[in-house]
């Protein structure tokens, strides 16, 4: 029997025969690739991004200030009250020799320049539309008192620079009751037309008449000058040559931050499909569309984002414009790692066809249909 | 063992897909081997004996490690590694892959003669399990899916464990034809089976969509899980039985055997094994099925942060696995399940001028289990001395090329029995699975003549 068990193991061994091309023992490579092929998911919509939340950035809201109001519906009011000219009642009394009688007291022509958004969005070619404007008085004496001459409302175009609008309005039919303030000289809308906001109010070959020993008439309380008022809103629509000059705001780059957790899965190339809904009438061009990594976002310039130019069309609320978008985004080297934000550089003009269309901060872009497909396989346990 | 130790390694192994209950047909050949008439039941024995326990295992798959390892320049790789193409990897799957198992232990068994026949009596605990996936789930996680909709139907899987309580009876008819048979009640112990009769998968740009349609069975010897208000299965509404409780069910099989020697030395045996099955009684039934889809998230700027897109994500991933709660079902609770007809075939010549070998051969064909299986081997025996027997076959089957080892010592009254039967094409160090499709089949017993 003892001879017999050498050949009895020798023949257990045979059935235990392993091939060496399977040898584990220096480990198996365990990485692996899925969906190598392709694969597709539906990732949904987001947004909108919304002039409402432009306005909430800090740089924006240090130059709108108080500018800007919404109406219900969210249009855009530009509004601008100012004080236009002023004068003291002592100085009329001062300057005039006999008071003994009612009398005229003649003023040098006044002219000013309304301020307000508007305005200066015109000059990057806006359109300020639904103007309206008011001009007031106050009356500091315990007499009423009337006005001589004319107010001349003048709009130039700023960049022709000729005038679209150039009216004069009687001054002496309106009487400013005794101790009034804020009497109304004009109120006015302006004509549809004028797309140009108020360049000059002029008080020309005016005069205050005033009542007999007027210096017995001036109030004892309060404000002892005669003050003029302006106040102007519109609202404001994007214009046919209109474009925001973001650079010179230094927002030309702008960055979206966010968090997208995809780092684990080693994507190394994604196509990203959506359509862009845009219901601001402004076409908006995306050039240089970077991605940012990082717990402190930075461009991270191993990914390749195509294509590099994307233009979004505009529209407006009852029409958005759309624009279906393929995006590629590739890793240059390695993978994708967790995308913390994005940043593009900007360019906004205005959107053929929808000059008329006024601002409002419930316009935006959204984000809508979007999907991925990946490509090349999502690869997990790789070395790194 | 425990009853929950039992139970979960029943639930764990596997389900009764395909029951190749491979008698050792080694035993065939060599001589004295007591437990010969399980492979044929009219193989009589010597003398009468008693059997201790006895472990015969057998697994076989459709498909090989090799299919899923790949030796590259660079080491070894799964098929999922990037270098493997994915056509490459799919070539080398079937249909549907399939990997089963059959564990049979015997507890005790008792042969003895009585004026003119052999009878035997054995009592064996047996398991069998299974798991069944289809390629195309190989295929959708290796390539994704360029088209819109992905079957990934057939899956399965599932363990049963039963007892066998066996009788057999075999005789003499004349000088040269001895018959036998056994009959076999079987009674059902613990069973689990998970079928996915249905499994869509939709993923495109517009919708990631599932559409299940699958049927979990529970045995409930010792636990009856119940429902909550919706329906589903809830673990925390569990009746805990204080006994085991009856059988799971019932069943029985037979065994046929004829055995000639028509010229001395010269042995042919034909069986017929396992013709029966049982019917199981799953007093857990459940149904999963439903659908869900992903169309894409609505997010509103102010929440795009990190996290409430994961909050959002494990929404989505809530929404797909409610999808397989499973639903409590008073539906027919009864299964079917048929043991695999195997049928055997086998010559052995002792060789004239050396009664002490023997040449031979032996057929084997099991149908009936979605993965049939037939081989035919040449076989060797050689009894070199009383107490030292020893076989070897090789052959080719349905699996490729396959061969076989045994051997029987005696000491005093024991008779001790090894035996392995291989597939060639080398197995994966340590854990020993095999490269190529295969089966195998390891069989250790002990008996003691009396």
């Amino acid at each position: 029997m003892r001879k017999s068990i050498p050949f009895f193991l020798c023949l257990l061994m045979v059935t235990a025969c392993q091939n060496k091309l399977y040898d584990t023992e220096d480990g198996l490579n365990k990485e692996v690739t899925l969906f190598g092929e392709e694969i597709s998911v539906p990732i949904g919509s987001a947004g909108p991004f919304t002039l409402d939340l432009a306005l909430q950035n800090k740089t924006v809201s240090a130059i709108l200030g108080s500018a800007i109001s919404t109406e219900e519906d969210g249009t855009i009011i530009s509004k601008s009250s100012d004080q236009f000219f002023k004068i003291s009642a002592y100085e009329i009394i001062a300057k005039t020799k006999d008071m003994s009688q009612p009398f005229s007291y003649p003023v040098e022509d006044k002219s000013f320049a309304p301020s307000g958004v508007a305005s200066l969005l015109q000059m990057f070619g806006f359109n300020a539309v639904d103007q309206h404007l008011k001009v007031s008085v106050n009356n500091p004496l315990n007499h009423s008192y009337s006005l001589g001459g004319k107010l001349h409302v003048v709009c130039q175009d700023t960049k022709r620079y000729v005038y679209v609008y150039d009216q004069s309005f009687p001054l002496e039919e309106i009487t400013i009751p005794r101790s009034r303030s804020d009497v109304s000289l004009l109120d006015m809308a302006l004509p549809d037309t004028v797309l140009f906001t108020p360049s000059t109010l002029e008080l020309k070959d005016w005069c205050f008449n005033l009542p007999a020993e007027m210096d017995k008439e001036i109030r004892s309380s309060g404000s002892t000058e005669f003050t003029f008022n302006t106040q102007f809103n519109c609202h404001i629509a994007a214009g046919a040559n209109a474009e925001i000059p973001l650079a010179m705001f230094g927002m030309s780059k702008m960055s979206f931050k966010f968090g997208l957790p995809v780092g684990s899965y080693k994507f190394k190339e994604v196509e990203a499909s959506f359509v862009l809904e845009n219901t601001l009438p402004l076409q908006v061009t995306l050039k240089d569309v970077k991605l940012m990594t990082g717990k402190t976002p930075e461009v991270n310039e191993d990914l390749l984002v195509s294509p590099g130019v994307l233009v979004i069309n505009g529209g407006s609320t009852t029409d958005p414009g759309k624009t279906p978008v393929t995006l590629n985004i590739k890793a240059l080297e390695g993978s994708i790692p967790d995308i913390t934000g994005v940043q593009v550089e900007l360019s906004i003009v205005s959107a053929p066809g929808y000059a008329d269309t006024r601002l409002s901060v419930k316009q935006g872009v959204s984000v809508k249909s979007a999907s991925a497909t990946l490509r090349g396989g999502i690869t997990l346990g790789a070395n790194e | 063992m425990s009853k929950r130790m039992i139970l979960a390694a029943a639930a764990l192994m596997g389900a009764a897909l395909c029951l190749n209950a491979q008698n050792f047909q080694e035993g065939f050949f060599l001589r004295g081997f007591n437990r010969a008439y399980q492979y044929n039941p009219a193989i009589i024995g010597d003398n009468d004996f008693i059997g201790g326990i006895q472990f015969n295992s057998n697994v076989q798959n459709n498909v090989g490690a090799g299919a899923f390892l790949y030796p590259t320049e660079d080491g070894l790789v799964t098929a999922f590694h990037s270098s493997i193409p994915a056509q490459t990897f799919l070539d080398n799957l079937p249909e549907l892959s399939q990997y089963a198992g059959n564990i049979n232990a015997g507890i005790v068994s008792y042969g003895f003669w009585t004026s003119h026949a052999f009878h035997t009596i054995d009592v064996n605990v047996r398991a069998i399990y299974g798991i069944s996936l289809p390629a195309n789930l190989f295929g959708f996680i290796k390539e994704g899916a360029v088209t819109t909709e992905t079957d990934l139907s057939g899956a399965s899987v599932g363990a049963n464990l039963f007892v066998e309580l066996a009788y057999g009876y075999g005789r003499k008819l004349n000088d040269w034809l001895s018959i036998g048979g056994r009959i076999k009640a079987l009674v059902p112990m613990y069973g689990a089976y998970y079928d996915i009769s249905r499994l869509d998968l939709t993923t495109s740009q517009d919708q990631l969509g599932i559409r299940l349609m699958g049927e979990l069975y529970l045995t409930n010897r010792t636990r009856t899980i119940h429902t909550n208000e919706q329906g589903y299965w809830d673990l925390s509404k569990m009746t805990v039985k204080d006994k085991l409780s009856w059988p799971s069910g019932a069943g029985a099989a037979v065994d046929l055997g004829l055995l000639a020697t028509p010229v001395d030395g010269l042995a042919i045996s034909l069986s017929l094994l396992d013709l029966g099955g049982m019917y199981w009684y799953y007093g857990n039934r459940a149904t999963m099925y439903g659908s869900a889809s992903f169309e894409g998230m609505n997010v509103a700027y102010e929440n795009l942060n990190g996290n409430d897109l994961k909050d959002k994500l494990l929404d989505v991933g809530k929404k797909f696995l409610s999808v397989m709660k499973p639903i409590g079902c008073d539906g027919d609770k009864w299964r079917f399940q048929k043991l695999h007809m195997q049928a055997n075939l086998g010559v052995k010549y002792e060789m004239p001028f050396y009664r002490r070998l023997a040449v031979g051969a032996t057929g084997r064909y099991i149908g009936g289990n979605g993965m049939p299986y037939w081989e035919g081997r040449g076989a060797l025996e050689i009894n070199p001395i009383d107490w030292l027997d020893f076989t070897a076959n090789v052959g080719y089957g349905t699996q490729g090329a396959v061969f076989g080892l045994a051997a029987s010592v005696k000491f005093h009254h024991f008779n001790i029995t090894a035996g392995w039967e291989d597939g060639f094409g080398g197995t994966l160090r340590y854990s020993r699975t095999p490269i190529e499709r295969n089966f195998r089949t390891l069989l250790v017993g002990l008996t003691y003549n009396l």
